[in-house]
Parts: C-alpha cells; sequence; structure tokens
C-alpha cells in the first residue's frame, strides 16, 4: 500500500457532498487522518471511482521504437485514404478498433491496450525528440535531465534489491543525470548472450575476491579522506551495486534458458523478442523500469516493406509480452508503453518513405491500471492534424507518473542549484485510467 | 594589442595590461620559462581565494602532477619508467619542461583528434569520418591557428577525398538548421537549438537569428562521385561540395522567411556564393565576444575539471559566468597569442591552480567554484582504455595470442569500454561516469584478471616477478605501473604484512591481489 497519494490534475467530478471535492479529498493523502475523516464524507459513487484509479502500476516497461514508427502502418491505419499506403486493417478484440493487418497477435490483445491517436510534440528531430521522449523536457543545454526510468529508480527506489532499479535492453537511453549515478540505466547489450563478467574469472572465487575487496578498502581510505565529492561518492557507489550483483541469485532474471522453449518462441528468437521476455522476468523480479529498443523506424525510403518487416518482429514480441503479463497476474501491476520519438508524415514521399512527423502521432499503453480497449484522440482522415484530445509528452509523461504513484511535482536540484521538476506543464490523461 | 583599445569599456583590461607590462618587464629578467600570463592566473584566482577565506591546497607532489599532465594532454597514464625519470629529475623547472614536451608529443596529437573527432561529429561513424580525422590530425600536428581551423570548417568545400573538412559538412547532411545549431553550439558556446523551435528566454536570441544563420548554408551543393569498381559498378566514393546563391529559409510554423544575417542583426550583403565564407569570418572575428571565449572555457574545463561557463554551450543563458574577469583575461591572451591553442594550454598548465593538490583541507573541501584545490575528474573512455593497455600491459597479451590480429582487437576493446562509459550525450566533464557493468569488467573481466594473473604469459605482473626479486621492489613496480607513483611506507608495511600472513603456497599470488587491487581502486580510475 503505498502512503502518501498525491494529487493528479483532474478536473473535480464530485463536489456535491459537503463542499468535499475529490481533489481536496486526494490531497489530504490516504493514510492519514484527515483522510480517513474525508473518506466518510465522500458519496461511494465517487469512491469506487477513486479506487478504480487508485496507482497500482509496481514497474513499467517501454518499448521504444527508435528512428519513429509510422502511426498510419500501426495503431492509426487510414486504408483506402490518399496517405493510407497499401496495408490494410485489421479487427481487433476491442471491437472497433482496427490496427494494421500486420499487428494480428497485438490485435487479439486490444482489450488490454489504451491507444492514444493524438501524440503532439515539437520536436522533430532525432535526438533532440529522443531526448524528450525520455526525460520529458526538450533539451535545453543547461540541465542534464535524467531518463525517465532512472526517474522510477529514485522514486521507487528498493534499496535491498540486487538488481539494479533501471535496464535498458538492446541499447542504452540516458542517463540519471542530475540524479545520483546509481540510478544509471543498466544497459544490456544483447540479451540473448550471457551478461559479461558476472561471474568470477577462474582465477577467482569468493574468498579471494572478499580478501581483495577488504585489501581495496583499506588502502583506499586514505586517499578517498579528502577527497570528498560526487566522483568518488559514484565510484563506491557503482561498485557497492556490482558487488551485490555478482553474489546475487537474482541475477538469474537475465537468463532466458529457465524459460520453456514454446514461450521463448512465442516473444520471437531475436534481440527484440528476448529483451521483451527478459524485461517480463526482471519486472517479476522486482526491477522497476525496463526499456527494450527495438532499432530500424527511420523509414525515409522504403517504408512499406521495412515497416512491414519490423512489424514481424513487433507484433510476436508486444502481443507475447501484453499476454505473458496476463497470465501470471502481473499486468495490472506493470504499465507497458509502445511507442518511438515521433511518428512518420501521412503524406508518402518519392521514394516510397515517410519522413519525421511530430505533429500527431501514437503511443499504446497497456496494464498498470490503464483502462484497456479504447482509443484515446483521433488525427483528421488525411492523418495530418490531431482533431481529438491532442497529448503531449510530458502530458504522458504524468500519466506514468500517476499510474506508478510518483509526484511528478517533486524536484530535483541542477549541479547549479535550479529546482527541476519531474514533470514540467504536464497534466495526467485522465481518459487513460477511468 | 589594437585590438585592446577597441575594448575601453571593459574595466579590467587597462589593469591586465599594465600588470602584464610589468610582468614582460620582470620576466625578462627571472628568464623563467613560465608564460608571464600564468603568473596574473595565479594572482587573480589567489586574490579571488582571500576575498573567500579559501585556503588553497598544497602544491601536487610531481607524481601526481605527472600523471595529471599526462592524462590531460595525451589520454594515458605515464610508464613506470617515465614516472621514475621524472621523480628523478632534480632541475627546478622540470614541470615547465614536462609541459612543453607533452604538448605537440605524437600521443597528444593522437589523443586530441580523438577529442576534436568527438567533439565534432561525436562517434559516429556516418559518412567517411577517417578523412576528417586525417585532416583534424593534420591541423593539431601543425598546430594550425584556430580561428583558421574554425573558417576551414565552416566553409569547407570541393573533393571530400582531398579536403577532409569537407566531411564535417557531409556529415551533416548539409542540413542548414544542423549545422548552425552544431556551429553555435561548438564555436560560440550558445544553446542555439532553443532558437530553432521558440524565441529564446534571457538572451535576445529570436527563431530568426537562428535561422538567420541557418540561411548562410541554403546555397551549398553536393555532387556524388563515382568509381567503377573492378567488377563494373559503380560506387559512391566520396562527394564534391560546391557553393550556389543562398537563399532565405523558411521558419517551421510561421509565415516567415529569413535571409542569411549574422547573428548581430546585420543582413549578408556579399557575393553570392561566398556566404560561409563570410560567416567564417564572421565567427572567428577578433571582436566576436563569443568566439574566443566558448574555446577558452572548453579547454579549462578540459583540464581544470569545472568550467566557466556550464554547461559548455550555455553562453547567454541565465547563469553567467563563474569568474567573468578570468575568463575575459584568457581569451584575451588567446587572441593576441593568434589563436594559439598549445599556448591557451601551456598558460593553464603551468598555474598554481593547475598543479594543486587534489587533496582538501578543513577550510576547501565544499569549495568548487574558486580553483582551491585541483578538481576531480573522470576519465573519458579513450583515457580510460588507453590508461588500462598502459597499466595492464594487456597490450602484450593480446599480440602473443596474435600479432596480427592486435589493432583490430584494441578497436574492438575500445568500442567496448566506449560502450561502457560512454552515455551517448557526454561531451562535458561530469561526475565518474561509470557504470555497473563497467565496474564488473573491472571486477571479473579478462583485461584486469588475465593481467592480474601469475601465470598469464606475457601479463605485466609476469614480467616483474621475473624481473625483480626483492619484495619491495616488486611492490614498487607494480604501484608505479598502475599508481604512477611509488607506495607510502604505509601501504609497504601493509602488503608485506599481507603477504607474511597470505595462506597461498605460491606467495606470488599475493601480487596478483595488489595488482587487481590496484586496478580496481578510485584513484586509478579517476583522474585527481
Amino acid at each position: 500500500m503505498k502512503t502518501q497519494i498525491w494529487v493528479p490534475e483532474f478536473e473535480p467530478v464530485d463536489t456535491s457532498n459537503s463542499g468535499m471535492s475529490r481533489r481536496n479529498f486526494l490531497k489530504c493523502g490516504m493514510s492519514s487522518f484527515l483522510g480517513l475523516v474525508a473518506m466518510q464524507h465522500l458519496q461511494s459513487t465517487a469512491w469506487a471511482q477513486f479506487e478504480k484509479i487508485m496507482p497500482r502500476a509496481k514497474g513499467c516497461i517501454v518499448l521504444f521504437m527508435n528512428g519513429g514508427p509510422s502511426q498510419l502502418d500501426t495503431f492509426d491505419p487510414k486504408p483506402g485514404t490518399l496517405n493510407g499506403g497499401p496495408f490494410g486493417a485489421i479487427p481487433t478484440s476491442a471491437g472497433e478498433i482496427q490496427f494494421s493487418q500486420h499487428l494480428p497477435l497485438v490485435a487479439e490483445q486490444a482489450h488490454h491496450l489504451a491507444v492514444i491517436r493524438s501524440m503532439v510534440s515539437r520536436e522533430g528531430n532525432h535526438e533532440r525528440a529522443r531526448y524528450l521522449m525520455h526525460t520529458g523536457y526538450a533539451p535545453t543545454g543547461s540541465v542534464k535531465h535524467p531518463t525517465f526510468g532512472s526517474l522510477a529508480s529514485h522514486y521507487l527506489d528498493n534499496e535491498d534489491s540486487e538488481l539494479p532499479n533501471c535496464v535498458n535492453i538492446n541499447s542504452p537511453s540516458f542517463t540519471a543525470g542530475i540524479l545520483e549515478a546509481k540510478h544509471d540505466p543498466f544497459v544490456v547489450n544483447d540479451p540473448r548472450k550471457p551478461i559479461d563478467d558476472l561471474k568470477y574469472p577462474e582465477q577467482m572465487d569468493r574468498r579471494r575476491f572478499e580478501e581483495r575487496l577488504k585489501m581495496l578498502n583499506d588502502l583506499e581510505k586514505d586517499f578517498l579522506k579528502d577527497r570528498v565529492g560526487r566522483s568518488t561518492e559514484a565510484h563506491q557507489a557503482v561498485y557497492k551495486k556490482a558487488d551485490k550483483l555478482i553474489n546475487s541469485p537474482s541475477v538469474e532474471a537475465f537468463n532466458l534458458s529457465d524459460e520453456p522453449i514454446a514461450l521463448r518462441e512465442a516473444y520471437g528468437d531475436n534481440r527484440f523478442g528476448q529483451g521483451c521476455l527478459m524485461a517480463r522476468r526482471l519486472i517479476e523480479a522486482g526491477v522497476k523500469f525496463v526499456e527494450v529498443s527495438l532499432d530500424g523506424w527511420d523509414t525515409h525510403s522504403n517504408n512499406f516493406e521495412r515497416t512491414g518487416n519490423l512489424l514481424e518482429v513487433v507484433d510476436p514480441a508486444f502481443a507475447a509480452l501484453v499476454k505473458d503479463l496476463a497470465d501470471r497476474g502481473l499486468l495490472d501491476e506493470t504499465i507497458v508503453l509502445w511507442l518511438g520519438e515521433f511518428g512518420r508524415t501521412p503524406k508518402i514521399n518519392q521514394n516510397e518513405g515517410r519522413d519525421h512527423f511530430p505533429n500527431g502521432w501514437s503511443a499504446v499503453i497497456a496494464g498498470g491500471g490503464v483502462r484497456g480497449g479504447h482509443v484515446i484522440g483521433a488525427t483528421s482522415e488525411d492523418g495530418t492534424a490531431v482533431v481529438e484530445r491532442p497529448v503531449s509528452v510530458p502530458d504522458l509523461f504524468a500519466s506514468l507518473c500517476f499510474a506508478l504513484g510518483i509526484d511528478y511535482n517533486n524536484q530535483n536540484y541542477s549541479r547549479q542549484g535550479r529546482p527541476i521538476r519531474v514533470v514540467n506543464d504536464g497534466r495526467v490523461v485522465k481518459d487513460l485510467f477511468v | 594589442m589594437i585590438y585592446s583599445s577597441q575594448h575601453t569599456r571593459n574595466r579590467t583590461v587597462g589593469v591586465w595590461l599594465a600588470i602584464l607590462l610589468l610582468f614582460c618587464i620582470c620576466n625578462a629578467t627571472l628568464e623563467s620559462s613560465i608564460p608571464g600570463s600564468s603568473k596574473l592566473v595565479n594572482i587573480h584566482i589567489s586574490t579571488r581565494l582571500k576575498e573567500q577565506n579559501l585556503k588553497p591546497s598544497k602544491r601536487s607532489s610531481d607524481a601526481e602532477f605527472l600523471r595529471r599532465v599526462h592524462l590531460d594532454l595525451t589520454g594515458r597514464i605515464p610508464t613506470a619508467d617515465e614516472v621514475l625519470e621524472f621523480l628523478n629529475d632534480g632541475s627546478k623547472r622540470k614541470r615547465e619542461r614536462k609541459i612543453d614536451r607533452l604538448i605537440g608529443s605524437e600521443a597528444y596529437i593522437q589523443y586530441w583528434t580523438h577529442l576534436w573527432m568527438k567533439w565534432l561529429v561525436k562517434r559516429e561513424a556516418a559518412g567517411n569520418l577517417e578523412n576528417l580525422e586525417k585532416w583534424v590530425e593534420e591541423a593539431l600536428r601543425k598546430n594550425m591557428p584556430y580561428d583558421h581551423f574554425v573558417k576551414a570548417l565552416v566553409a569547407a568545400k570541393g573533393d571530400s577525398r582531398d579536403n577532409g573538412a569537407a566531411n564535417y559538412i557531409l556529415r551533416y547532411e548539409l542540413d542548414p538548421v544542423e549545422l548552425s545549431a552544431h556551429i553555435s553550439r561548438l564555436f560560440l558556446g550558445l544553446p542555439m537549438q532553443c532558437a530553432q523551435c521558440h524565441d529564446h528566454k534571457t538572451e535576445a536570441w529570436f527563431q530568426e537569428d537562428f535561422f538567420g544563420v541557418a540561411a548562410f548554408f541554403t546555397g551549398m551543393k553536393r555532387v556524388p562521385l563515382y568509381e567503377t569498381t573492378m567488377d563494373g559498378r559503380r560506387e559512391v566514393v566520396g562527394h564534391y561540395i560546391a557553393d550556389g546563391t543562398a537563399h532565405p529559409i523558411h521558419i517551421p510554423d510561421t509565415e516567415t522567411d529569413v535571409a542569411p544575417r549574422f547573428l548581430d542583426g546585420e543582413a549578408y550583403q556579399g557575393v553570392p556564393t561566398l556566404e560561409r565564407k563570410a560567416l567564417g569570418e564572421w565567427i572567428t572575428h577578433k571582436e566576436n565576444p563569443y568566439f574566443a571565449k566558448a574555446i577558452v572555457n572548453r579547454i579549462w574545463s578540459h583540464f581544470m575539471g569545472r568550467a566557466f561557463v556550464e554547461p559548455l554551450d550555455g553562453f547567454g543563458e541565465e547563469y553567467p559566468p563563474s569568474d567573468p574577469d578570468l575568463l575575459d583575461m584568457l581569451a584575451e591572451y588567446f587572441v593576441i597569442y593568434d589563436h594559439d591553442l598549445r599556448y591557451l594550454m601551456r598558460i593553464i598548465l603551468n598555474t598554481d591552480a593547475y598543479q594543486r593538490s587534489s587533496e582538501t583541507n578543513k577550510n576547501n573541501k565544499d569549495d568548487d567554484t574558486y580553483y582551491s584545490h585541483a578538481y576531480i575528474k573522470p576519465l573519458d573512455p579513450e583515457q580510460f582504455f588507453f590508461s588500462m593497455l598502459q597499466a595492464t600491459g594487456f597490450e602484450r597479451i593480446l599480440f602473443r595470442q596474435d600479432p596480427l590480429d592486435l589493432e583490430r582487437k584494441k578497436r574492438e576493446y575500445l568500442q567496448r569500454f566506449v560502450f561502457l562509459l560512454d552515455n551517448g550525450e557526454n561531451e562535458e566533464i561530469e561526475a565518474f561516469n561509470g557504470t555497473v557493468p563497467q565496474a564488473l569488467m573491472m571486477i571479473n573481466g579478462a583485461m584486469v584478471n588475465d593481467s592480474a594473473d601469475t601465470k598469464a604469459r606475457g601479463s605485466f605482473l609476469n614480467y616483474i616477478l621475473d624481473k625483480w626479486r626483492d619484495p619491495g621492489d616488486r611492490l614498487e613496480r607494480i604501484y608505479l605501473n598502475v599508481l604512477s607513483r611509488p607506495p607510502n611506507s604505509k601501504e609497504k608495511s601493509y602488503f608485506m604484512r599481507y603477504l607474511d600472513r597470505s595462506l597461498y603456497r605460491n606467495k606470488d599470488l599475493a601480487y596478483g591481489d595488489i595488482y587487481w587491487v590496484l586496478l580496481n581502486s578510485a584513484e586509478f580510475a579517476l583522474n585527481h
């Protein structure tokens, strides 16, 4: 049970009873006496609604489509229109919602998914958009914002865990920035291979390692005594984490060979598929944040062939992940997010490609208390503009924070002493949850 | 000097000129090889320390200095023999001489080529960057004046195989927005990329200013150059870059088009096709208030671990420089001495501030602004890798395994270091940026453990144990190899006790332990 619930910036729904809005109620905090008093004042319907949206996610998995996937060829299909391209659309398990024909397996899981078809941002450059998509901030130059996984690690930190709190699979994202170095992502280069150097080499065993470590601590004291500072502290912290990891049985979470062959195959025998499987194992073992990335989405030319090939990788992996989490009863406490740094232009260019498009693209979200089987927002008939419920990247971040029970108004301090909010200028997308 | 007279508004200049003059006289009589400017920097910094009631740390030991200056200039720690030679050198001016000898050395050129490539193109392999690398290397070897260097890049044209600088333009795919954003960040320290999307908050930069600079790059054309391969295919082997007339550029989401205009708002009125050349002249002009300061700030940060303006492209942001007078002063020297980067380095490296110990005292331990002690810097991936090679002798092990494969193996290992230590956007000094996988590599990895293996053929440890028999000598060699200093008496007696008490049947294994321990220490992993 979380001890404190902060106020998401919802509009109050129930202000009828004794002047106590839900907003005010939430402000009081779940565990406080005031909260209990206030609770009695609430109508039971309001309470039921509140309970429904109470943060319940404990961990988060992001499937990051590096390069920017085409929304029209995935989750916002417009077959038969000028910009629709050659892909057809298929029905899904969520009634009228349709996905691209290349997502048949994900379509079967659509009742778990909320599809945001109205993502908007102003960043059309890969580097800048990737930064925004990972930190919630456009790069300013003056502050290194922490990547979202590091924020999750910082706020949901499980000090006792031997595993890193934040893991990136396939490629590194960004760093912990202004947060402590121990929240930096732990990067797994290739999930199909064992993690490098996790075991003692043949020249060393536990006893010898401990002797060496003792000698290191003894000899290092003098050097460290008069050299306090971020670097020396970070060095110590990183070694402590590494030491804990080496000796931990929980590193088995990185080992996929225990998984049944059929399940491994269901995820897809490739880096991305196996990365998704590893993500599930890590979340199960208590890791707070896992990002699995898939490269190759920058389809300025030959978009349809390339996107089709990529979807052959994404479809089984994404579907298997959602289904697997649901089967294990983990989906309710794990938020899964699929997206790239932006979408792609509706207009098809002369090279059969689509270019960068931040003005209206799709993100898909599942689990962690998110209501499945519905669509949020919409783009116009030709796909060139958002016509309903625009969602900004900070809005999405605020929603993730809400689902994970992180107060996004919290502040951390930059090196210059400037307070930096977890999320700036974002509001929870209420429709995701109720 | 003429340049200074144009800056009469700058209140500090007159004072500094007077001191400089005084100093030239002193200098002539003392015949010191320390640049006079270093001494002026000393006076300035110690005045500030007094104002702040900060007590500076003591001067670094010779070994501490040597390790630091080697890492900063050549990207690797000194060899054991280099350390001994320096420690045994009794002459008074040995530090100045060491600095002069390292600046411009082959190792310096290699390391600074790495740094510049990282700054210019990050670590990406897009385009033919080998030619750019060769060009940078040549520029560093010749000590090309920095303003010439920048002008050559901004206006690079011609065959990318003959003119390596042209690959800089190709790297950004001739994109006016990308190029102007990068150029203003790197060469002017201005975070213009923000104005790319919105008007700047604090400084008077507007979107139009930014796009005005971008418009200078709208006239470029590139023509692919083909060669026919043996099997008759036509292959692109390079590009030819030429200048057409630059045209106005459209600001996205607005109704506005902007023609080429300089950052001070003046429109370009010169001859068509010479726009980039004119922009290069404008950027590097000695009256441009940002050009010299931006590079001084960057170089100072590299050596001192703390820049005047952070981040390096944070000029004109809400935070003023931490010491504007000193920044001005160094920028002026830099201009007076013809944009000579090596001279700038000599000034900085010969200051007391650079040569202080990183050990703090009670009074100055919290200072991270006034240079009262040397600030600890993390090693960048190249420094870490080349220092590891140096300290472990791993190169010898690889060589024994397969002499023909050595270079490929080295590159592969360096890639791994970059992957482990680098965070993609990293070009500024932050804290120690080691990661858990890096620590795992140091604890369990082959490079460390093979080198600390008494049985491994070709290992440094093996070599040391073969050559020296006395435990004290052996320990000293190990310390010199890894930490670039001899052990102190406390460390000696600690190890002798360890050796005595060790239960190993083969006592040599205890040397493997200390070797491993030193490689895993913070003292090795940091530039202190």
